[in-house]
């Protein structure tokens, strides 16, 4: 080798000693030109040139990798940040979510106002089209919400039908400009899936009364406002007051201590004669519950009633009703009536005509207690029955079907009722006492009673006079043509034993 | 494509008496991803509808990008890299054992054995 050759050779060695030593420092950009000889150390400059490559796309590679799963991870988190925190259903707020809020609103010194809304009619739309038509409208419902209310406010959705509203700072009359907004919006029918629901919301209003005030109670507050809406009548706007909330918690004892008065004993059946006007004969009775209350006394179901219903405790009180009334009219049979036309009314609250098994329910206590079906009506209150829909209109037919007799309480006074009438899913109609009451005495009150007499026995149903006081009223009755009557005229709503006093003597 | 086969980056490409692709890379090239996207198409283009063994003549170094268009099917049956000096085999080896090519390929420094492996291959069909 020659001098020369040996300085060359040197200094390309040297030159890859420093290109590994940049190479290990991890500057995997580094690069080293080969020389034209295309020798070993060429093919080491090469060979490294290419290794720093390929390390360099690894690296870059991992790299992507790792900014792709730090965005996976984020994006995850991010969706389990929106799980916890919204309703899946609506992608409204959840409870949480509006809590949260209400903390912030605290910090920010603002006057917040809160509104609770619950849809009424929500369960009718539920029943009659499915479940996916409810999820449906629900959808629906929260797209008009949210756009009733400002960026800086909280639509949330609480569970079932309920859904808040957290107006971040507003004036009273600001609030109460969001709830009409919200009537408003809802006033319109919603069609989904080619079904048109007509739903309205009763709403509570919770308004702030100072900047950074404590909103540990808003909610619930918004929340008593909404019942005392709902109790007023559908579709109607509350904004709380300290009041509510001890009407609240008296509702609250109410349905504790009837919860266990089913269950002790304070409940009791009377029973109102249902008499034959051209006989005076007693034909049927109507079953009224009564509550023996330790402390209130003898309390009418309008004290309770709304309760049971709200409670769901309406369910066990009706059953009960009906269980107490066909054990007494067996033992009546077995005792008095033998087998003379004798038919027990009992009440029955609209919400329980929907009941999947209300129907087999009402036939197997009758089979129980070896009456015939016959010898049992149900009656609804016209102005409770909650639409025309399609599991009342099932549950009606069902119990004509099996030959229990259907009656519209309060017959006159709402309108609802008219269609079934029309329709023959109901057998019989009991007037209603406001058009009975002078009807001796007042001939527009004569004419009113006549046409509806007329239309009752032009849809082939069995009237059947309320409230009847008088004598009067009773001749009236039987002038225009009615066969049936109930009122104080005959009897107050009596004991069992009294009334068996009265069969008795009827029939001997 | 067709107007200039070598597309600047091959000293030639032809199909020679045997039936053999013949590949010659121009000296000092590096090979992108690009240009073998290019170089791939230009030997689909000469071969059409037929499959044939190809010999590379010399070498240049490879771009990972490019290993990776090398792996996928083309036209080609077999190659055979053929090169003599030290950078010559480590090219190869990087083509060989990095990103291995989708069909067979040795190297060789002998241009008759490497003939002799890809039309045995031919042979055998």
């Amino acid at each position: 080798m020659t001098a020369h050759a040996g300085e060359d050779l040197a200094r390309r060695l040297d030159e890859l000693a420093g290109f590994v030593v940049e190479l290990a420092a991890g500057r995997l950009d580094a690069r080293l030109e080969p020389s034209h000889q295309s020798d070993e150390i060429d093919a080491i400059v090469v060979g490294l040139n290419m290794l720093a490559e390929e390390l360099q796309g690894l690296t870059h590679d991992l790299e992507g990798r790792v900014v792709e799963r730090t965005r996976e991870l984020a994006d995850a988190h991010a969706a389990l940040e929106r799980l916890a925190h919204s309703d899946p259903l609506t992608g409204l707020a959840n409870r949480t979510l509006l809590h949260e809020r209400l903390r912030e609103v605290e910090r920010a010194s603002a006057v917040p106002a809160v509104l609770v809304l619950d849809l009424d009619g929500f369960k009718a739309v539920n029943d009659s089209f499915g479940h996916e038509v409810g999820d449906a409208l629900l959808v629906a419902v929260a797209e008009r919400l949210r756009a009733v209310v400002r960026e800086t406010d909280t639509v949330a959705r609480l569970g079932g039908d309920e859904f808040a509203i957290l107006v971040h700072d507003a004036t009273p009359e600001q609030a109460l400009d969001i709830a009409e907004r919200i009537r408003t919006v809802l006033a319109a029918p919603v069609v989904v899936q080619g079904r048109t629901c007509w739903v309205s919301a009763s709403v509570g209003v919770r308004l702030g009364t100072r900047p950074g005030g404590a909103t540990d109670d808003f909610l619930r507050d918004a929340d008593t406002a909404m019942y005392h809406a709902k109790a007023r009548s559908r579709g109607g706007v509350s904004v709380f007051a300290p009041a509510m909330r001890r009407e609240a918690q008296a509702r609250t004892r109410l349905a504790d201590e009837l919860r266990s008065a089913l269950f002790t004993g304070q409940l009791v059946v009377l029973y109102q004669p249902i008499v034959d006007l051209e006989t005076d004969h007693v034909v049927a009775v109507e079953a009224l519950t009564r509550w023996r209350h330790p402390e209130r006394g003898f309390l009418t179901p309008d004290t309770f009633l709304s309760v049971a219903e709200d409670t769901g405790l309406i369910t066990a009180l009706d059953l009960w009703v009906l269980e107490t009334a066909a054990a007494q009219v067996a033992r009546w049979r077995a005792d008095v009536l033998g087998d003379a036309p004798f038919t027990v009314h009992v009440n029955v609250s609209p919400v329980e005509l929907r009941a999947p098994r209300f129907v087999e329910d009402v036939v197997d206590c009758t089979r129980r207690h070896g009456l015939a079906p016959q010898d049992v009506t149900v009656e609804i209150t016209e102005h409770r029955l909650l639409g025309d829909d399609a599991l009342t209109r099932e549950a009606l037919e069902g119990l004509r079907a099996a030959g229990v007799g259907v009656a519209i309480d309060d017959f006159g006074t709402g309108s609802s009722s008219l269609g079934y009438a029309r329709r023959a899913f109901v057998d019989e109609v009991k007037i209603d006492r406001s058009l009975v009451s002078d009807l001796d005495v007042d001939e527009q009150q004569m004419r009113i009673t006549t046409a509806i007499l007329v239309m009752a026995h032009a849809f082939d149903l069995v009237p059947i006079a309320e409230g009847v006081q008088t004598a009067g009223e009773a001749d009236a009755l039987r002038r225009i043509g009615c066969r049936f009557g109930q009122g104080y005229y005959w009897s107050p709503p009596v004991t069992a034993t009294d009334l068996e006093l009265r069969l008795r003597r009827q029939r001997a | 494509m067709s107007s200039d086969p070598t597309l600047g980056y091959f000293e030639s490409l032809h199909v020679d008496a045997l039936g053999v692709v013949r590949l010659e890379w121009v000296g000092g090239l590096r090979i992108t991803g690009d240009i073998a996207e290019q170089a791939m198409a230009a030997v689909d283009e000469l071969n059409g509808p037929a499959r044939r063994p190809m010999i590379v003549m010399g070498s240049a170094p490879t771009t990972r990008a490019a290993r990776e268009v090398f792996g996928r099917e083309c036209s080609v049956t077999r190659i055979a890299m053929v090169g003599r000096s030290a950078v010559d085999r480590t090219i190869a080896n990087f083509s060989l054992f990095v990103d291995p090519p989708a069909v067979p390929t040795r190297f060789f420094t002998d241009e008759a054995a490497a003939l002799d492996w890809l039309l045995d291959d031919r042979a055998r069909g």
